[in-house]
Order: C-alpha cells, then sequence, then structure tokens
C-alpha cells in the first residue's frame, strides 16, 4: 500500500471556486488515459469527460495535497466528482469547503512527483533536489 | 484568486479520514450503510 506522506500537514480551505479549477490536477498515475493526458483537470475533463452526479453542496469534502499553499494541488479524492463539474456545460458556481494536505516530501499520487516507488516520502529540503533518471531516484545537490 | 489566497485553518488528519471514509461510504454505499459510525472509536 502506498501512504500519503506521514508529515502532510492538513488544512481546512475556504473556498475552493471555479476560479480555482485551472490549479487542479487528477491523481497520478490512477488512470494510464489521465496520465498520457498530462493529468491537468481541465484537459482530462476535456478528453475523457464524466458526468456530474450530483451538484457541489451534496459533495464529501473535496481532498486536495500539494507541496505549498501555491499549488499546484492533486485531488486525492474527488476526482471523478471534479471532472464531471469541469465537463459540465453550465453547472451550478462552485463554493466548497475541502481539505488540502501539506508537504515537503513526494508522493506517488501527486502529479508533479516522480513514479518511483523508493520515493515515497523522501524529504525535499531547500539544499536538495530529486531527479528522476534512468529509473534511479537521485537526491542530493546537483 | 488563487487558493492561496483564500483562508486556511489547521485541522487534525481525522477530519481528513472522517471526510474520506463519508465519500466512500456515498460511492459504495451499499458496504457502508449510513446508520453505522464512519469511525467506532477514534481514540
Amino acid at each position: 500500500m502506498i501512504e500519503i506522506p506521514s508529515d502532510t500537514g492538513w488544512f481546512e480551505v475556504e473556498n475552493l471556486t471555479e476560479n480555482e479549477v485551472d490549479e487542479l490536477y487528477v491523481s497520478a498515475r490512477h488512470t494510464p488515459q489521465w496520465d498520457q493526458i498530462g493529468n491537468k483537470l481541465t484537459d482530462v475533463a476535456k478528453a475523457a469527460p464524466e458526468p456530474l452526479k450530483a451538484p457541489p453542496d451534496k459533495w464529501a469534502r473535496i481532498i486536495l495535497w500539494g507541496h505549498t499553499r501555491a499549488g499546484p494541488f492533486s485531488i486525492f479524492e474527488g476526482n471523478h466528482r471534479l471532472i464531471g463539474y469541469a465537463a459540465a456545460n453550465s453547472p451550478a458556481p462552485l463554493k466548497i469547503r475541502v481539505y488540502v494536505g501539506l508537504s515537503t516530501s513526494l508522493c506517488f499520487w501527486h502529479h508533479a512527483d516522480p513514479s518511483l516507488l523508493l520515493g515515497q516520502g523522501v524529504e525535499m529540503f531547500n539544499s536538495r533536489q530529486v531527479i528522476a533518471q534512468n529509473d534511479w531516484l537521485l537526491v542530493g545537490k546537483f | 484568486m488563487a487558493l492561496i489566497d483564500m483562508d486556511w485553518t489547521e485541522i487534525s488528519i481525522h477530519n481528513v479520514i472522517s471526510e474520506f471514509l463519508r465519500a466512500e461510504r456515498e460511492s459504495f454505499g451499499a458496504l457502508h450503510p449510513p446508520w453505522l459510525p464512519l469511525i467506532d472509536s477514534p481514540i
């Protein structure tokens, strides 16, 4: 089982609106088609749309994850709901509280992090870089 | 406005787990009927 980094700090953020949808990415390594498209929510919604089954005010809390408050953020819970929202023709305005996890560690499910399982939980300090190269995860100062 | 400009309030991971389970229950309702508590004993 691949976990979310244990040093993740959790926040409730008020509010996610339709203006922030462009900052979101679907989970990496969840669906091959999403990865091929590049994981950006708005692009995935165009290429692989899904139905919007319920209005946003009826949803369970969306859970996002990223390295800093500036994003970008991966959707860890609610991928299908947000794809449905982004693909809808005239959806209701979006104004929902979301949970956001922040960590400087690498996460397998985050679109911007390397896919190597070995890198899970490796911390990224300011003085370090992490590079995925030839199936090796290189951590250090380059 | 970007997400960074919104109001951020620190929460416990228990909140996150509870909402994750609620979402799972809504997706797979037959396995988690609503009259069952999401977390039996969170302590």
